[in-house]
């Protein structure tokens, strides 16, 4: 077991707290307590998870884990053996957590209204569940404490009565939010109300967690507090600056509650640091920020979850304790990274299977965090609850439903049906969403296809679907659920051009989507985003300052945006503006670590800049989230071997390039005498090597040369000399490409020609010139060929592989230009477009069909 | 609301403070969490008790 850094651990959740609001208040000094523990320690953004949902997100914050693996999935869950909703709940996580982990090997824990976290778990320590604060009743006397809010249960009675009700509070309490209080008409304005129960609810929290601090021992104190986003979301429109639509008077009114409810949870910080000690360790962190500037949105649709877009993607993060750097940043943590970093202060290992990583930057000395597979497989009294109550509430949903469609139980009424579906609906949409979050778009592509299938008037579903269908390649899927999303109600679809312009960049028609995005933009150019898809185009397009200006255009609005820093990064590197190209690329990882696509064109700079250790950090990192990505495994063999002599780690990544990773094979395909040969001249002359033996011979029917392997006609047979291939460019005709080995990547480029001149070419082509002449048309091989390319083209949609361009013949004729940039951007490869025009000979295009 | 209230808000003095001696039945008391709660809680009963005996001997 690793040493233990941290005595006590302090964690303080402030739900949507952001920098944003915090910093000008540090400036004028209105939160000492948070500059004392900034000064002294860590401080940096927190990278939120997506959805942007503060349950799903406080129990991954919990347990280092994505949604998928924790199971909190929503804000409600059908109860079990009920048709009923209720708030989600503790015994639907099926993971251990921080405390479940601390309880095990003997470390207590005060748990305070986590969410969620009712009920109550037996760990060792105490637990108060997120229900405790919650205001049942109008009078204070009424207001009984349910069964399960507290653990132990003899604390029950105790902590219940520091409990704060609304009715309590004073004009102290609410003027220092709105010091004009006296202007407003209670009857029809119910923000006193709004903010007095928020302050209850704070107020009882910490009471709670103040009276077990000082009266219960502990390692590990956790408080969670809803505050800050609550009031967020009902008056951080009215935070100057004055937005538009905002009326003079409400904007005076309440312009100071944002402010205020920081500065209040400033106040209760200077307590929880003294109670909790100079040598305990104090984490406070946010799940999100919260859009407070021109990012704020203008008016939300109405859409479950809609206010979620209020939040930010970046909260705050602050450490201080012993063995902690002093007054310094943390770049690239996220919310999956606290719990193994807590681990690591109590000196315990990590779960391989958490998803987060352990901040070690935020250690004063070097610190080697040790692991273990899972904290699942570790047997011990976690605290959790028994096996029994922990449920599924979605399958115990389901397995409702078959009792009540089998008759044993009376169906409820329709109204609740619906609804318990729009939350199993939503519930799923969610998982799907993480899926996505987590670049597994296989594993969310059947939930979005049912979805859709079941809802196909909801756009935001539909939406998805179509944007999991573009990750997946799987284009003709996707048009056609735009084309179906195009007919949904036009108000829920502002940014339909915009999706279908990021669809057809990733098909690499880049200047097809400009048009698009040009639309898009009459409604959306107060988006970032949309300048970030721009400049993607341009990139593809290699329009180095084009793209530049659209990157910039996107950081002016939001300086945050890690995309547009990738963007301009990559614009910079290949303009040979290398500092500046660094910078931003640091810009961009330091804002979000997990994006390899950045580390790798970081590792280039700094390659080119010859800081070499460096380049080896950046491609370091590139191989631990893209294990396969064979040029940064490349570079790190040049590094090793050139620069920085390290003949073992040099040999390491070259085997590594061996054994496990397959190139890349160029296939030109299509039915003979479909433009294949053509193609193969083409791509010769642009500069790529082909594979050939030249056996076969120029002939009349290809003077120019057929540029064949000969071993491709015995590929049904044998298949094992493919890795002769790799990086270059074969010829395979359609009804062989099923015998390509899996193990491999393909670009293929697919020849496609009228039918009626195919057939008349090969016929010419087995001397059969007479019945050409004679119009004789075999249409039973036609209607043959036809099918076999309809099964081949299905083939290799099933085949993920497989990565296809189908080109048109007659479009080489009359269009190469844009042919051949579109086969550069398909092969991501610097063609010599001169040289390939000059390749084709027109007059070489005989058979024509009569109507060309 | 009347007249009398609304004076008494106004005149209310805004306090916004750190400090843990700040004066009973403002934010700081709610800040300090469970002792401050149990003072002012104890503070509001006797100025309740103060009032009461007061208007008994007027």
């Amino acid at each position: 077991m690793n040493k233990r850094l941290a005595k006590k651990v302090l964690v303080l959740g402030w739900d949507a707290a952001d920098w944003k609001i915090i910093n000008p208040l540090l400036d004028a000094g209105l939160m000492p307590s948070l500059e004392s523990l900034i000064n002294k320690g860590v401080m940096g953004d927190i990278a939120t998870l997506d959805p942007v949902l503060s349950p799903i997100l406080w129990t991954s914050i919990a347990t280092g884990k994505t949604g998928d693996k924790h199971g909190i999935l929503n804000f409600v869950e059908p109860i079990p053996d009920q048709m009923e909703l209720r708030p989600v709940t503790s015994t639907s996580r099926k993971c251990k957590a921080l405390w479940n982990i601390l309880s095990q090997n003997n470390l207590k824990s005060n748990i305070v209204g986590w969410w969620p976290s009712n009920p109550v778990e037996p760990i060792n320590g105490t637990m108060v569940s997120n229900f405790f604060q919650k205001v049942s009743s109008e009078q204070m006397a009424d207001w009984k404490m349910q069964e399960g809010t507290v653990y132990p249960d003899s604390l029950s009675k105790t902590l219940a009565e520091y409990r704060v009700h609304p009715t309590e509070l004073q004009a102290e309490h609410i003027l220092p939010f709105i010091p004009k209080a006296h202007l407003i008409d209670q009857t029809n304005d119910k923000n006193l109300s709004i903010i007095g129960k928020n302050i209850a609810e704070c107020a009882s929290i910490h009471a709670a967690a103040t009276w077990l601090m000082e009266n219960e021992p502990w390692d590990l104190t956790a408080v969670y507090f809803d505050t800050i986003d609550h009031l967020s979301h009902g008056f951080m429109r009215f935070h100057p600056p004055q937005m538009a639509g905002i009326s003079d008077e409400k904007f005076d009114l309440f312009k100071d509650v944002v402010n205020g409810i920081y500065r209040f949870h400033d106040m209760m910080l200077e307590r929880y640091i003294k109670l909790a000690g100079e040598d305990a360790t104090i984490i406070i962190l946010s799940d999100h920020g919260f859009h407070s500037d021109h990012l704020r949105p203008k008016r939300l649709p109405t859409e479950p979850m809609a206010p979620a877009l209020e939040h930010r993607q970046f909260g705050m993060f602050c450490i201080s304790g012993p063995n902690i750097q002093k007054d310094e940043r943390v770049y690239g943590a996220t919310l999956l990274d606290i719990t193994p970093t807590i681990l690591t202060l109590f000196g315990l290992p990590v779960g391989k299977d958490m998803d987060g990583k352990v901040l070690t930057q935020v250690f004063d000395k070097p610190v080697t965090p040790e692991y273990i597979d899972s904290w699942e497989n570790i047997e011990g009294n976690s605290g959790n609850h028994p096996a029994e109550l922990q449920q599924d509430p979605l399958a115990a949903a389901e397995a409702m439903k078959q009792l009540i469609d089998l008759g044993y139980i009376e169906a409820p009424d329709e109204d609740k049906t619906k609804t318990i579906e729009k939350v199993i609906n939503e519930t799923q949409f969610n998982l799907a969403r993480i899926y996505l979050f987590k670049e597994q778009a296989d594993l969310a592509e059947p939930i979005l296809e049912t979805l859709y299938g079941r809802t196909p008037s909801i756009a935001r579903y539909a939406l998805k679907y179509a944007e999991c269908l573009q990750k997946l390649r799987k284009f003709d899927i996707c048009v056609s659920v735009i084309n179906h999303i195009k007919t949904l109600d036009k108000k829920e679809l502002p940014h339909l051009d915009y999706l279908e312009g990021v669809l057809l960049v990733s098909q690499n028609k880049p200047r097809k989507a400009l048009p698009l995005f040009k639309k898009a933009m009459e409604t959306i150019a107060h988006m970032p985003d949309i300048h970030v898809k721009v400049g993607e185009a341009f990139i593809k397009l290699k329009e180095w300052d084009e793209a530049k200006n659209a990157f910039s255009k996107a950081l002016e609005i939001d300086p945050e945006n890690a995309g547009a820093h990738t963007g301009i990064g990559i614009a910079l590197l290949r303009k040979d503006e290398l500092e500046d190209a660094a910078d931003h690329l640091l810009s961009s990882v330091s804002l979000i670590f997990n994006n390899p696509l950045a580390h790798y064109f970081l590792g280039e700079a700094f390659y080119r800049l010859e800081m070499y250790e460096r380049a080896v950090e950046a491609f370091k990192v590139v191989t631990t989230y893209q294990p396969g990505n064979r040029k940064a495994h490349a570079y790190l063999v040049k590094l090793f071997t050139n620069h920085i002599s390290n003949p073992i780690e040099a040999k390491k990544h070259s085997d590594f390039i061996m054994n496990n990773i397959k190139g890349t094979i160029t296939i030109v395909s299509g039915m003979p005498r479909s433009g294949t040969s053509m193609m193969m001249q083409m791509l010769a002359a642009g500069g790529l090597e082909i594979l050939t033996d030249n056996i076969r011979a120029n002939d009349e029917n290809n003077p120019k040369g057929y540029l064949e392997y000969q071993k491709v006609k015995s590929l049904a047979s044998d298949n094992t000399w493919l890795h002769e291939g790799q990086n270059k460019v074969i010829k395979v005709i359609a009804q062989l490409l099923q015998h390509l080995p899996s193990n491999y990547q393909y670009k293929v480029i697919f020849m496609e020609r009228e039918m009626e001149e195919i057939i008349q070419s090969q016929q010419i082509m087995l001397g059969k010139k007479a019945e050409v002449e004679k119009k004789i048309y075999p249409t039973a091989l036609a209607d043959t060929f036809k099918k076999q390319l309809e099964k081949t083209r299905s083939w290799i949609k099933a085949h993920p592989q497989f990565e296809v361009i189908y080109v048109p013949y007659t479009d080489v004729i009359t269009n190469p230009t844009e042919v051949i940039e579109n086969l550069s951007l398909f092969l991501d490869a610097d063609l010599n477009t001169e040289a390939m025009v000059n390749a084709i000979d027109s007059k070489l295009y005989r058979n024509r069909k009569k109507s060309n | 609301m009347d007249e009398k209230k609304k004076s008494i808000l106004i005149n209310k003095k805004i306090i916004f403070s750190n400090s843990e001696t700040i004066a009973n039945g403002s934010l700081g008391l709610l800040a300090l969490g469970a002792v401050g709660i149990k003072a002012w809680r104890k503070k509001r009963l006797e100025e309740a008790m103060k009032l009461k005996n007061n208007q008994k001997d007027e």
